[in-house]
């Protein structure tokens, strides 16, 4: 088993401080997404679990163990790379047995492991080539295989399929999705592209400055978002934030400035209270008028259109109509809003009820 | 591409061509005459230095005496001795400082590397008499391993200044993939680094054993026993006040080429190698 636990991690490079107390609860075979800005922390985070940056404060446990001063080959860790790291001089066998031949595994059980991994990966006709004679997405596969074959309690990937062009992203992302289904271990896997985090975690954890955000199911993050920071950053395009006030309040419903009524029991708003409003371009219907302006640009995508809206205040807001819409750029359109499917953030971007 | 240009590339490869073409007579003219003279009669080289020689002056003397006459086979070792035992622990120590400066980050990183790197621009003559008195107080006079102590110092700073720029091209991730497959930091050195960097360390090589093969000066002072001298002094006996023996000094002259000749030819295959690898990428 290979539960893992990050307790209070704090990272500083001399008086700089990254990362300001992480907490991190990972269950055995979860597959665990970072997610941030770049500059984040999320990286160094990585690293630090991986053993190859100092922990300033904190610990970091596997399987109830804590791993602050273990060597990363003892940890139970095999990590795949952005730029790959496969050892230049070494054919793709040679850099996939490396690390077994430095463990002193017997021959055999090291040509076993690597001629399995090299079937999953479909790596069997290049086993005796060298990295410099892959393509991207197969120099990305052997680095996989040379983590499966260290047979791991948990892998790392640090933004592994950055470095690939947008049709291989996505089969990549596929492939690594079913290679979780079928080995079952651990993963933590570290990117700044919220569609990989979304398509592939059980658990995100979004990052921002060192601190971590929000942790939850994609779901949870998407629907229940804790604060502006995550409900702007999950979700494309973007979520739209109009800001406003609180003009009047009647027990648990709040009025505010824009002319809607929530219900947020247990809320703590004063009229007058400067708030946030968000709502998801897909949850606005282009029919409707609580909210209307004039149309700046419409972008149509066949199974979905954006309509860019500047209301009368200066505010930008964008409506994802499914299918072709018929509004054209200068038009006068309004929008409906769901009340249901409405979030509102308080002045310090906290999500009330 | 226009027709002009076309011209103009060509024009100025012939151009390049020609002016090293050039360079190379003249720097291959010498050679030629050391080489094509040792195998003249002392008649033949003084009559005639530029000919090749004919039946009628081809002679061996110079080589019979040489060989025959002198303890050749002695310097010929000596030199051999001091200078692959220089290139060795130049380059292990050299290649193992550089990697320490380029791919750990400690403290005072910077002003080693600087301090390093003075022995570039300090010739090294200069301090000839405080090292000789270094080497009569280690009572290392008239050894083999005073001269190879002091070609190390000498050759050491520019093999680190350059082994150090090559390995900082060197990928950091290469180093904590090894690290995360448990390989130790000696073997990262040695199984991953100097593999890599094995066309800089052949360079680094070539550019050490030259003047270390071809030194006069510390041979001259730290090792005057007719037991240690080295082939550029061993050559000096036959160069005398009045009289120079010049069959024996081209014939001595021509065998010293041969040992640094194949000892480059090792280290250009590497070079060679070292460069296609990089460009198959």
């Amino acid at each position: 088993m290979a539960d893992m636990k990050l307790e209070g991690i704090y990272k500083s490079y001399g008086d700089v401080e990254v990362l300001h107390g992480v907490d991190i609860d990972i269950v055995d075979g979860e597959f665990v997404v970072f997610v941030g800005p770049s500059g984040c922390g999320k990286s160094t985070l990585l690293r630090m679990i991986a053993g190859l940056e100092d922990i300033s404060g904190g610990d970091i446990s596997i399987a109830g163990e804590i791993v602050n001063n273990t060597p990363p080959a003892k940890r139970g860790i095999a990590m795949v790379f952005q730029s790959y790291a496969l050892y230049p001089h070494m054919s793709v066998r040679k850099n996939m047995a490396f690390g077994l031949s430095i463990a002193k595994l017997g021959k055999a059980e090291i040509n076993n492991r690597v001629d399995a991994a090299a079937n999953k990966l479909q790596l069997t006709e290049l086993m005796d080539r060298r990295p410099a004679q892959l393509s991207g997405g197969q120099r990305q596969r052997v680095a996989i295989g040379r983590a499966i074959v260290r047979e791991p309690r948990v892998f790392l990937f640090d933004e592994p399929l950055s470095n690939l062009d947008a049709a291989l992203r996505v089969n990549t992302r596929l492939e690594i999705a079913k290679l979780h289904q079928d080995l079952k271990n651990t993963v933590i896997y570290v990117t700044h592209d919220q569609v990989e985090a979304m398509t592939l975690a059980d658990k995100i954890v979004v990052m921002n400055d060192g601190n971590v955000e929000q942790i939850g199911s994609p779901m949870d993050l998407y629907h229940r978002p804790a604060n502006l920071f995550v409900a702007g950053f999950i979700g494309s395009p973007k979520m739209n934030f109009l800001s406003g006030s609180v003009s009047g309040v009647d027990g648990d419903n709040v009025t505010l400035s824009h002319g809607v009524t929530l219900n947020r029991p247990g809320h703590s708003c004063a009229s007058g209270d400067a708030i946030t409003l968000g709502v998801r371009p897909e949850h606005l219907q282009a029919s409707g008028s609580d909210l209307s302006g004039s149309v700046d640009v419409v972008e149509r995508l066949g199974d979905v259109s954006y309509i860019y809206l500047i209301l009368p205040d200066g505010e930008r807001l964008v409506i994802a109509e499914p299918g072709t819409t018929e509004v054209a750029a200068g038009d006068q359109a309004g929008c409906g809003l769901d009340v249901t499917r409405v979030h509102l953030f308080d002045g310090n971007g906290q999500v009330i009820g | 591409m226009s027709r002009k240009s076309l011209v103009d590339k060509s024009l100025s490869a012939t151009l390049v061509h020609g002016i090293l073409i050039c360079y190379s007579i003249l720097a291959l003219w010498p050679i030629f005459l050391v080489v094509s003279n040792s195998f003249k009669s002392r008649k033949g080289i003084f009559n005639d230095p530029m000919a090749v020689p004919t039946a009628e002056t081809f002679s061996t003397i110079g080589f019979d005496k040489v060989l025959g006459r002198s303890n050749f086979d002695v310097y010929f070792l000596n030199s051999i001795t001091v200078t692959v035992m220089t290139l060795g622990i130049t380059l292990l120590i050299g290649a193992m400082a550089a990697w320490a400066l380029a791919g750990y980050k400690y403290r005072l990183n910077t002003l080693l590397a600087f301090y390093l790197a003075i022995g570039i621009m300090v010739p090294i003559r200069l301090g000839t008499v405080s090292i000789l008195k270094l080497v009569v107080a280690m009572g290392l006079m008239n050894s083999l391993t005073a001269l190879i102590l002091v070609y190390i110092a000498m050759s050491l700073p520019l093999t680190i200044f350059i082994l150090n720029e090559f390995m900082q091209q060197i990928p950091n991730d290469l180093k904590e993939a090894a690290r995360c497959d448990g390989v130790s930091e000696y073997r990262i050195f040695f199984q991953i680094i100097l593999p890599l960097t094995k066309p800089a360390i052949a360079t680094v090589g070539v550019f050490t054993m030259v003047p270390v093969w071809n030194d006069l000066w510390f041979p001259l002072i730290l090792t005057a026993d007719d037991s240690v001298r080295t082939v550029t002094l061993g050559v000096q006996q036959f160069v005398g006040q009045y009289v120079t023996d010049w069959n024996s000094v081209l014939a001595s002259l021509t065998l010293a080429i041969v040992p640094v000749f194949i000892l480059y030819i090792i280290f250009s295959r590497q070079l060679i190698r070292g460069i296609t690898a990089g460009a198959v990428k």
